[in-house]
């Protein structure tokens, strides 16, 4: 069938119809190849504009269009829509932008009519080589892959999953239940933190929708919101390795905080002087009975050390201060009569109850005590805790416990786990949310979403708001049934001029080539391409095309454009 | 230099000269199982020249010529016909020029060789005759170039051997130096662990120093340096602008030669021989009306600088292309003076190391900053 391409000009107001001379451009395109219509309209992209395309479409049959009017990015669907609505597919028309790229800038009209004389005629002449492309409709997996298996990401998964959304529970250890499982008594209630990990751990295990999988780490992230391809790495008992190709439409990383460990802690004693413990060390003999248990220890006089690698990190850890209240008071309970100093040098007391719970552990005895900097020594009869108090007096403790607070860290593989999702780290090697203060919660992509101390140091109860929220977002988004179009202006590569260099495969951004060494060439999945066209440009083969931006395409387009 | 160089190498008799010693060495490796085969330079059995040889028989050998006064088919193209469907475990000894060694190492980068048992013996290179000039007479370019291996004198070889300062790189596995090395005597000088390990199959140890060969070589490139850089300033004159770069490749008559023997041209059809490139006769025409007239075929700039574009980070500046040139294009001097411009901005050397990425695939956040915005 011989081409009809119809040519329409938008004067979009004064602000094309003012800056160009239309008719003259009208004039110059009418004798083109298979031009059969050359029109223009006050603005196209309105009720009546739209019905003027339609109405000349039917009438003069056209079977391609170009529109001059503004950038494809405001109106490029508007008029792929009207192709479709009159029975053109959507992909055999090319809208050329004169508004931004011309009239908007270009202050000689009669340079401006000249400019827009050569984009009118490249996009004609582009659009005789389109060729017709069908959308596709992919039902979105409601699935959601959650990563880590503590408190955070337990009640993510929690809350999303139902029988038609299942949740794969990714845990690098052998069980679930995060940092909190070890915990004792936790601020500001003093229930267990343990017993509420357990709690949430049984609920997920009985969670029929929840998949759990242990010993395993997220290996492969490629796709989009909707549509993600994801393998987990499992480790077996005999040390090899299974790999689960698992799909799912969002995902949750809740992957937490690790304490600091070395250096600062070793210069203050820990590992080479008895009775310095770090407060996880001091939880776990709490929890125990070592300290205050029947045959337990009870020290006489304890010294908390806070903010223990502060300056190396950069920041403050924010629940360390509260830890340390918490352990005071029960420490003061266990140990009857102890003397208890907490040496800080800024209270971190944030919030409603944090507060009063302080001054219950300093109405316990607790000592608290600012200071600017602390030296831990051993010697006979104990351990010496010498400090200053910052207006050039200092002060030697005699004590028989030190407990080091040290700052919370990003957990080993954060750099990792941030490149494989494509998630930008913070200076401090956290993952870094897409806005501080409006999207806290929300990564820098499309469908990944952080809970918890991921992305810092958070308390438990911050840590479930979070989770709660970024469930929400996937509640509230990721709806099963609904459909997404894939893009489908997307590279296919052609294997028999394909040589297997795999020189896409470092380009592509969306890791959606793979390598196939049988064939010795490499494949595009289409559902992950974006058709961003960097492996177009760096096949040395041309063995790579993308439809809709083909060779022939461009160079038709360039060939007028630079005429 | 790879890891595992310490410095020393092994200083071996050769009372007949460089390729009869290599051949000893080559002999000797095979007995003792460090190679199973031998791809070596032969001199073909009507005696006018010189190709890649696949020899299994060792008693063969005494036709090898290691260091063959031309180069016909690029060493890396022997390569890589030879593991192009990967690799099978044979081990070969493969010995080249250091710019054949070099072109292997970026078609690895590439995945079109395999050298997992491949060990690469390169050597110094004294340059090779024109193969055209060969062709003529091969008589006389065998007696130009024992007189240039004897002498070290370039000035008969082919322009681009004048001007390569890489022609004493220790590309290979091992690397064998003759330049600033005793008369009778050769250094075999290792690198990285297949060196090593080859070393000590053929019962060797490293045990010489190579400073005075290193001393000798370092001067001798540094002169070849000097030359390059008047023989480029030259170049960059004529070659520049679009009528100076028409005036230099205006001898071309399409044959595509250049891109046919070229062993970093790796795809399996070339674009600019495909069909996407023909347009109709009034695209011609279109074009024709711009400057009056159109060259037919057209596309003949396009093809030299499409090519250029796609292969120049990662060329060696072997000279194939230039020898296949029938028409006598200096196709190798330009290509090899936009090579030098653009792996220097990218202070990318192709055939360093195999570790070494190719600057199109990666991605520095700070770089050309000049040229944006």
């Amino acid at each position: 069938m011989a081409r009809r391409i119809g040519f329409f000009i938008c004067e979009c107001g004064p602000n094309i119809g003012e800056n160009v001379d239309i008719d003259a451009v009208l004039n110059a395109v009418e004798d083109m190849d298979d031009v059969v219509l050359a029109a223009r309209f006050g603005l196209m992209c309105s009720g009546p504009g739209k019905d003027f395309l339609k109405a000349n479409i039917k009438t003069e049959k056209l079977t391609h269009l170009v529109v001059a009017a503004c950038s494809p990015k405001q109106h490029e669907l508007t008029f792929m829509e009207v192709c479709e609505d009159s029975g053109i597919n959507p992909f055999l028309f090319q809208l050329t932008n004169i508004r931004e790229q011309v009239a908007w800038v270009t202050k000689d009209k009669e340079e401006a009519t000249e400019k827009t004389i050569r984009l009118a005629k490249a996009a004609i002449r582009r659009v005789r080589y389109h060729d017709p492309l069908s959308k596709t409709a992919l039902a979105v997996n409601a699935d959601v892959l959650v990563i880590g298996g503590g408190v955070a990401g337990m009640a993510a998964a929690l809350r999303l999953a139902s029988p038609e959304r299942r949740v794969h529970l990714v845990e690098r250890s052998s069980s679930l239940g995060g940092r909190v499982v070890a915990q004792g008594p936790i601020y500001p209630t003093m229930a267990s933190g343990g017993e509420m990990a357990t709690a949430m751990v049984d609920l997920v295990e009985g969670n029929d929708w929840i998949v759990v999988h242990r010993y395993s780490e997220v290996s492969v992230v490629v796709g989009f919101f909707g549509n993600f391809e994801v393998v987990v790495t499992g480790e077996l008992e005999d040390g090899g390795t299974l790999e689960t190709k698992v799909n799912v439409g969002a995902g949750v990383v809740a992957t937490g905080a690790e304490v600091l460990e070395g250096k600062p802690l070793e210069d203050l004693g820990h590992g080479s002087i008895d009775g310095v413990v770090s407060s996880a060390e001091l939880e776990a003999m709490l929890a125990d009975g070592s300290i205050g248990g029947k045959g337990g220890k009870a020290p006489k006089s304890v010294a908390f050390v806070q903010c223990v690698g502060r300056d190396e990190v950069g920041y403050c850890s924010e629940i360390c201060c509260m830890n340390s209240a918490k352990q005071a008071r029960l420490l003061l309970e266990a140990a009857k009569g102890a003397k208890v100093h907490i040496l800080y040098r800024d209270l971190c007391v944030p919030g409603r109850d944090q507060q009063a719970f302080l001054e219950g552990a300093v109405k316990a005895g607790a000592n608290l005590v600012r200071t600017t900097s602390v030296e831990v020594g051993g010697s006979k009869g104990g351990i010496t805790v010498s400090h200053s108090l910052g207006d050039g007096k200092a002060e030697k403790l005699m004590v028989d416990m030190v407990v080091l607070s040290p700052a919370m860290v990003p957990p080993t593989g954060t750099e990792g786990m941030a490149e494989m999702l494509n998630v930008e780290l913070d200076p401090s090697g956290f993952l870094l949310e897409a806005h501080a203060k409006l999207e806290p919660m929300a990564a820098g992509i499309d469908g990944i979403y952080l809970a918890g101390s991921a992305s810092g140091p958070r308390s438990v109860s911050d840590s479930i708001v979070q989770a709660e929220a970024c469930a929400g977002r996937v509640l509230s988004s990721l709806i099963p049934g609904r459909t997404i179009e894939p893009e489908i202006r997307v590279s296919h590569i052609l294997e028999t001029l394909c040589t297997g260099c795999q020189t896409c495969l470092e380009v592509c951004c969306y890791g959606a080539i793979v390598y196939d060494p049988m064939k010795n060439v490499s494949h595009i999945n289409a559902a992950i391409c974006r058709g961003c066209g960097n492996c177009v440009a760096a096949c040395p083969s041309n063995a790579i095309s993308l439809y809709h931006f083909t060779y022939k395409q461009l160079y038709q387009e360039i060939v007028e454009a630079i005429r | 230099m790879k890891e595992g160089y310490k410095g020393l190498g092994v200083l071996m008799d050769a009372p007949d000269g460089p390729n009869a010693a290599i051949r000893e060495m080559l002999r000797k490796g095979h007995e003792r199982g460090a190679c199973d085969a031998i791809l070596v330079p032969m001199k073909v059995p009507s005696g006018d020249s010189y190709m890649h040889v696949l020899v299994d028989d060792v008693e063969m050998l005494d036709r090898a010529a290691p260091i063959s006064p031309v180069l016909t088919v690029q060493g890396a193209r022997a390569v890589t016909s030879l593991t192009r469907r990967g690799d099978e475990g044979v081990c070969i000894a493969a010995v080249m020029r250091p710019c054949e060694a070099e072109a292997v190492i970026e078609l690895r980068k590439l995945f079109q060789v395999d050298l997992e048992h491949i060990t690469i013996i390169t050597m110094d290179s004294p340059g090779t005759v024109p193969l055209q000039d060969f062709a003529r007479d091969p008589e006389e370019g065998e007696r130009v170039f024992a007189e240039a291996l004897a002498t070290w004198d370039d000035s008969a070889m082919r322009p681009i051997c004048q001007t390569c300062e890489k022609s004493n790189s220790a590309v290979g596995d091992l690397h064998l130096g003759l330049r600033g090395v005793q008369t009778g005597k050769v250094l075999l000088i290792p690198q990285g662990e297949k060196g090593l390990e080859a070393i000590a199959k053929l019962g060797l140890t490293p045990d010489h120093p190579i400073d005075e060969w290193k001393q000798a070589s370092d001067k001798a490139m540094a002169r070849k340096r000097g030359t390059r850089k008047a023989n480029h300033e030259d170049l960059r004159k004529r070659a520049s602008g679009l009528s100076g770069l028409l005036d230099l490749l205006g001898a071309c008559i399409n044959c595509h030669n250049c891109m046919r023997v070229c062993p970093i041209c790796y795809c399996k059809q070339c674009k600019f021989d495909s069909p996407e490139l023909r347009n109709t006769s009034s695209d011609y025409l279109d074009r024709a009306d711009r400057s009056g007239s159109l060259r037919m075929p057209s596309d003949m700039l396009l093809f030299h600088m499409g090519r250029m574009s796609h292969m120049v980070l990662s060329c060696v500046s072997c000279g194939a292309c230039e020898d296949a040139c029938p028409t006598g294009v200096p196709v190798a001097q330009l290509f090899s003076l936009v090579a030098h411009d653009a792996q220097e901005r990218f202070e990318y050397m192709p055939g360093r190391s195999s570790e070494e990425k190719r600057p199109l695939v990666t991605f520095e956040f700070e770089e050309f900053s000049e040229v944006e915005d």
